[in-house]
C-alpha cells in the first residue's frame, strides 16, 4: 500500500487523543471546578424570588379608629431571563392592555439589575385591567400577577401631619439602616408617625418562590422550596382622638394654623392639628414625578407641620415667662404698680414704644397686667429684668429648644440673648431690644408645642411634659411591645406663689372676656411679623384646679388671639362630651 | 459494533427525556428515533454486506443523484414539499444534505484513486466538486453542515498523502480568513508567518511566495466573504468570540448549554431530572445541544463515559484503515473518519462552548432519521473493509 503514510496516522491518532483530552478537561473545569457555581445557575434560572410584602402595621386613635392599613394592589412582574424582544405577540397585547408602548415594556424589562430578577412591568393595577391580563396570560409563566399592598388612609387629609406618608426609600436611609433588613424598592415612612416607628411598622417580607419555564407553559415538575411567610409590622396605637381631630381641623378651617390638645400631667397628643392639609394617599401606589413640584411650589405649604415646625413670635404670650422671670428674681412684687402707669404708650429714650390699647390700661399690679396683656407695665418688668435673665427664664420654660415630640422634622424656634445681639449688632446693641422681647417680639421665635409644654408646667406645677403622639404598640399578634409612659422634660423650678400669680392673671383673661365654664386659664397673644397681619396665638389649659387639657391655638394673621378664646372653649366642650381624656370632668362653673 | 450499540441506546434514553417520556406531548419523536434506529442498524448491515468498492464504482451517479436532492429543495418549497433543509415525502421529512456527505466521500475516492492530490493542479476538480454541495447547503442556510465538506476534502487530501505544503496550504486558508476578520496587522504578521513555513517546507521562494499570495487573496476577499453570511451568521460568530456581551439575545443558547453542562457536576441530575432540559432552558435539545442534556442528568461520569465509547470508535476506524491493503477501502475509511469525528467535535464543542454554534448533530445521539441512516451506513463501511479483509 503505498497511500498510507504511518506517520499521518500517528500524528492522526495524537491530534484525536488531544481533542478529547481537551474535551474532558473542558468538562472537569465545567462540572467539577465550577460545578457548585453552574448549580447556583441552573436554580435561579427556574425559580423566581418575589418578594411577599409584609403587610405594614395599622396606626389607630386612642379609641381603634383606623388612621392607616393597607389596600391590597396588583404588580405585574416579567418572569423570564431573556429580553422579550418587540412584536413578541405578548408584549404587543400586553402593550394594548396597560397602555403603553411596547418600546416602554421593553424598556423595563431590560432595564432590570439581573436577567434572574423579576422586572416589575407596572404597578397598582387597577383589577378590571388585573382580570384581563389574568384571563389572557393565565398559563405563560413569563408574567405573574403579584398581589401587594398599598398604604391607605381612610380619612384621606385628617391627621395628615400626624401619620405622614411612605414613599420608596433613599440610598442614605438605606445606608443608615442597613442592619434593618431593607433593601432597594422597599416601601419606608417618610414623614410623621410612619416615619418615627417605621421600624415597628414595617414587618419583614416574605419570598415566594416561583419556578419559570423559558417558554409559554407553565410546568409543574419540580418542587420548588415553600415560601417564606411574611411577619407583618406592629400596630400603633396614639393618643390622638380621631374626632377630636377633625374637630380641631374644622376649627382652623381654611386659615392657616395649629391647634393643639395636650393632656396636662403626661404630654399625651389628643390632638396636633395643622392646615393647610394634604391628602397622604397620594403617596402610596405610583407617585407622578411633578407632584413634588407641585408640592414644593405650593406656597401654602401644606406639607409643613405647623405645630412643630414652623416658629413665630409669641407675642403676648411670652409676658407669662417674662412676669415667672421677674417674680422669681424679686425684680417685682405681687402688689407692686409700675412707676409708669399705662396711657397707651411708653417713653424709652427718644423711641415711643406702643401698648395694644391706645386708651391705655392705667396702673395694674403684675397680675392685672397679664389679664389685660398690658404692653406698657413689661416694658418696664423687661427693663428690670434684662436680656440674660429672660433668657434664663426663656431655658427654665425649654423654649428654643426641641420639646422631642416623636415626630420628625421639629425645629427649635430662638430665644434673645445678649451673645445674639451682641453678634449682630457689637457691643452697641439697641438697648430697646429687650422692651421688644419682654413682650414676645423681635428675636423670640417659638413653636406652638413648645407653648403647649410651657402651659403645661404651669397648669401642673413645674413639670414640663414631654410630649407624645404614641400610647402604646402591639404586636401581631395583639401583646403589647412598647408602653409610652409620663415623660418629664424638665422641671421648672418656678416657685408655687409666683405660679398662683400668673395663673390668677390667666384666669382673669377668662372671666374678662366672658364666662369661664370650664375652669380655664389662658393667654392671648397678637404677634406681630413682618409677613402681614399678625399672628393669633391663644394658650390655654383648664381646669385650673385640676388640670386636664393643655389647648395651643396658633393662627396665622388671625390679628387678635382673643377673638379664637371661644374656639377653644368649643373644642373643650367637645373632649367633655366625648370623654378626653376620660369621664372625670369636674361640673362645669355656672 | 458494540460501542455503536452503547451510542445508540443511550441516545434513545437522551431522546426520551428530552421529550419528557412517553406521556410528554413531543413523545412522538421517541418513537420516530426508535424507528430510525432500525432503519439504521438496517442501513448499517446492509453497509457491511456489500462490498464498498461498488459505491466508488457508482460514485458519479450517486454523486449527481444527491446534488439533484439538494437541488430540487428550492422548487420544492414553493409547492410545500419542502422547508429549508427538507424534502417531504409521504409524511417523513429527509435531509438530502446528510446524502450528499456520502457521496462526497465516494467520488473523491474515486478521484483521488486515480488521480492522487500531489500538486494543486489536481486539486482543482476535487474543490469544484465540493465547493457545489458545500454552496448550495450554505444557500438553504445551514452554514453547519455546509463547512463539513471542506473539512471531508482537506482530510482526505490529507489522508491520501498528499505534499506538506498542501496541507498547510488549506490549513492556512481558513487561518486567514480568520485572521483577517480580526485585523491588518494580524493578519500581516499571519502572512509573513506562513510565508517562512511555506519556505521551509517547500524550499523554493517562488512556491512560498505564490501559496502566500494566496492567503494574502484569502484574507482580502474575507469582507466581501463577510457581506455574504446572513445576519443570524454574523451574530453567531461574533457571539462566539464574546458570548457575555448579550447574554439575553443571541447568546443565550451558549449560556444556558453551559449552564446545563457544569451544573450536571460529577454524578449529574439523574435520568429526567435536568431542570436545564426538561424546564426547556436548554434549546434544541433533541438535536444540537443533546451533549447538553446528557453532560446535565448523567453528570461528568455519563459525558466521560459517551467520549470514550466515540474514541474507542474513532480509533478503531483508524486501526482498520492501517490494516486495509485496498487503497479505495483506506480512502472511503478516511472519509468516513473526517465525517464522524467533524460533527462529533464540532457538536461537543459548541454545547460546552468552545465552538460558534452550528446546527450539526451528535452523530448517532441527536434526532434525525436521514443523519442515523446516513451516519450508520458511513460506520459500516469501516466494517465492511475490515470484514472482507478477514474473512474474504
Amino acid at each position: 500500500m503505498i497511500l498510507i503514510s504511518k506517520r499521518r496516522v500517528t500524528s492522526l491518532k495524537i491530534f484525536i487523543l488531544i481533542v478529547f483530552l481537551i474535551i474532558i478537561g473542558r468538562l472537569i473545569h465545567l462540572q467539577i471546578y465550577h460545578g457548585k457555581e453552574y448549580t447556583l445557575m441552573a436554580e435561579s434560572n427556574r425559580i423566581r424570588k418575589v418578594k411577599i410584602q409584609a403587610s405594614r402595621g395599622k396606626i389607630l386613635d386612642r379609641e381603634g379608629e383606623v388612621l392607616a392599613d393597607e389596600k391590597p394592589s396588583y404588580n405585574l412582574l416579567y418572569m423570564l431571563s431573556q429580553n422579550a424582544l418587540i412584536d413578541d405577540p405578548i408584549i404587543r397585547e400586553l402593550a394594548n392592555i396597560l397602555n403603553i408602548s411596547e418600546e416602554e415594556i421593553v424598556k423595563r424589562i431590560k432595564e432590570r439589575p439581573s436577567p434572574f430578577l423579576p422586572a416589575t412591568l407596572a404597578s397598582d393595577l387597577p383589577f378590571n385591567k388585573v382580570a384581563e391580563i389574568s384571563e389572557r396570560f393565565g398559563d405563560t409563566s413569563a408574567l405573574y400577577i403579584q398581589p401587594s399592598l398599598v398604604r391607605h388612609y381612610p380619612n384621606d387629609e385628617v391627621a395628615c401631619h400626624i401619620l405622614g406618608y411612605i414613599g420608596e426609600v433613599d440610598k442614605e436611609t438605606l445606608k443608615k439602616r442597613r442592619n434593618e433588613g431593607l433593601g432597594l424598592g422597599d416601601i419606608v415612612g417618610k414623614a410623621g408617625v410612619e416615619y418615627t416607628y417605621d421600624s415597628y411598622l414595617r414587618g419583614k417580607d416574605g419570598i415566594r418562590f416561583i419556578p419559570i419555564t423559558p417558554t409559554e407553559k407553565k410546568v409543574k415538575l419540580y418542587e420548588t422550596p415553600p415560601p417564606i411567610e411574611p411577619i407583618p409590622g406592629c400596630d400603633i396605637h396614639l393618643t390622638i382622638d380621631l374626632g377630636l381631630q377633625r374637630f380641631c381641623e374644622e376649627t382652623i378651617g381654611d386659615r392657616r394654623g395649629a391647634i393643639i390638645v395636650m393632656d396636662a400631667n403626661d404630654g399625651s397628643i389628643y390632638s396636633l392639628a395643622s392646615k393647610p392639609t394634604f391628602n397622604p394617599n397620594i403617596f402610596s401606589g405610583y407617585v407622578p414625578a411633578d407632584l413634588w413640584i407641585t408640592l414644593a411650589n405650593d406656597e401654602s405649604h401644606p406639607l409643613l407641620n405647623r405645630a412643630i415646625s414652623a416658629s413665630y413670635p409669641p407675642g403676648s404670650t411670652f409676658k407669662l415667662v417674662t412676669a415667672s422671670a421677674a417674680l422669681e428674681n424679686g425684680l417685682v412684687e405681687p402688689d407692686e404698680h409700675m412707676e409708669v402707669p399705662c396711657y397707651g404708650y411708653f417713653k424709652f429714650g427718644n423711641r415711643i414704644f406702643h401698648c395694644w390699647n391706645p386708651a391705655g390700661h392705667g396702673a395694674l399690679t403684675i397680675s392685672e397686667a397679664i389679664t389685660w396683656s398690658c404692653n406698657v407695665f413689661f416694658f418696664q418688668v423687661g427693663l428690670r429684668v434684662g436680656i440674660e435673665r429672660l433668657e434664663e427664664m426663656s431655658k427654665r420654660y425649654h423654649l428654643g429648644e426641641k420639646t422631642g415630640i416623636d415626630l420628625p422634622g421639629e425645629v427649635d424656634g430662638l430665644i434673645p440673648s445678649i451673645e445674639r445681639l451682641k453678634r449682630k449688632f457689637g457691643d452697641n446693641y439697641p438697648k430697646g431690644e429687650i422692651l421688644n422681647n419682654s413682650i414676645g417680639q423681635g428675636h423670640v421665635m417659638v413653636t406652638p408645642i413648645q407653648m403647649a409644654v410651657l402651659v403645661s408646667s404651669l397648669a401642673n406645677g413645674g413639670k414640663l411634659v414631654k410630649p407624645h403622639l404614641i400610647d402604646y404598640i402591639t404586636d401581631p399578634e395583639g401583646k403589647i411591645v412598647y408602653m409610652a409612659g409620663r415623660e418629664i422634660i424638665s422641671e421648672t423650678g418656678i416657685s408655687e406663689e409666683t405660679r398662683k400669680i400668673i395663673l390668677d392673671g390667666m384666669e382673669g383673661v377668662l372671666k374678662r372676656t366672658g364666662e369661664n365654664r370650664h375652669y380655664m386659664c389662658g393667654k392671648t397673644g397678637s404677634a406681630e411679623n413682618p409677613h402681614g397681619k399678625t399672628h393669633s396665638w391663644f394658650v390655654s389649659f383648664c381646669p385650673r384646679d385640676n388640670p386636664r387639657l393643655v389647648v395651643v391655638l396658633l393662627f396665622e394673621h388671625g390679628i387678635h388671639g382673643e377673638f379664637y378664646i371661644h374656639n377653644v372653649k368649643q373644642i373643650i366642650d367637645y373632649c367633655r362630651q366625648n370623654g378626653i381624656p376620660d369621664d372625670h370632668w369636674p361640673l362645669e362653673k355656672e | 459494533m458494540i460501542a455503536i450499540a452503547i451510542i445508540l441506546s443511550i441516545g434513545l434514553l437522551l431522546i426520551y427525556s428530552a421529550v419528557g417520556g412517553l406521556s410528554g406531548s413531543d413523545s412522538h419523536y421517541f418513537l420516530k428515533q426508535t424507528v430510525w434506529v432500525s432503519l439504521g442498524i438496517i442501513a448499517f448491515i446492509l453497509s457491511v454486506g456489500i462490498e464498498p468498492a461498488l459505491w466508488v464504482k457508482y460514485a458519479k451517479y450517486i454523486y449527481i443523484a444527491s446534488i439533484l436532492l439538494l437541488v430540487v429543495i428550492f422548487p420544492l418549497r414553493y409547492v410545500g414539499l419542502a422547508g429549508s433543509r427538507w424534502i417531504y415525502i409521504g409524511g417523513i421529512a429527509i435531509q438530502p444534505s446528510e446524502f450528499a456527505k456520502l457521496s462526497v466521500i465516494f467520488i473523491l475516492t474515486r478521484i483521488f484513486t486515480r488521480k492522487r492530490p500531489y500538486s494543486i493542479r489536481n486539486l482543482i476538480v476535487p474543490t469544484i466538486l465540493v465547493l457545489i454541495p458545500a454552496l448550495i447547503i450554505l444557500k438553504q442556510p445551514d452554514f453547519g453542515t455546509a463547512t463539513i465538506f471542506p473539512f471531508i476534502l482537506f482530510f482526505m487530501i490529507f489522508w491520501a498523502k498528499a505534499p506538506a505544503y498542501i496541507v498547510i496550504l488549506l490549513i492556512t486558508i481558513p487561518s486567514s480568513l480568520a485572521f483577517a476578520l480580526l485585523g491588518y496587522i494580524k493578519f500581516a504578521i499571519f502572512v509573513f508567518a506562513t510565508f517562512i513555513i511555506f519556505y521551509i517546507f517547500t524550499l523554493s521562494r517562488v512556491k512560498a511566495f505564490l501559496l502566500s499570495a494566496v492567503n494574502l487573496l484569502v484574507g482580502a476577499s474575507t469582507p466581501f466573504l463577510w457581506h455574504l453570511l446572513k445576519d443570524y451568521q454574523k451574530e453567531r460568530l461574533m457571539t462566539f468570540l464574546n458570548p457575555k456581551a448579550d447574554p439575553l439575545g443571541s447568546g443565550y443558547n451558549v449560556i444556558q448549554s453551559v449552564i446545563a453542562v457544569g451544573s450536571g457536576r460529577i454524578w449529574g441530575k439523574g435520568f429526567m431530572q435536568g431542570s436545564q432540559s426538561q424546564l426547556r432552558f436548554l434549546p434544541h435539545q433533541r438535536t444540537d445541544f443533546i451533549f447538553s442534556l446528557l453532560s446535565e442528568e448523567w453528570g461528568f461520569v455519563g459525558a466521560f463515559i459517551l467520549l470514550l465509547l466515540f474514541y474507542f470508535i474513532l480509533y478503531r476506524i483508524i486501526i482498520f484503515a492501517q490494516k486495509t491493503t485496498v487503497e479505495e477501502y483506506y480512502l472511503l475509511i478516511g472519509g468516513v473518519f473526517a465525517f464522524i469525528s467533524y460533527q462529533l467535535f464540532v457538536n461537543v464543542c459548541m454545547s460546552l462552548g468552545l465552538l460558534p454554534v452550528t446546527g450539526l448533530p451528535l452523530p448517532l445521539v441527536s434526532y434525525g432519521g436521514s443523519s442515523m441512516i446516513v451516519t450508520m451506513f458511513a460506520l459500516g463501511l469501516p466494517m465492511s473493509a475490515e470484514f472482507r479483509r478477514r474473512w474474504l
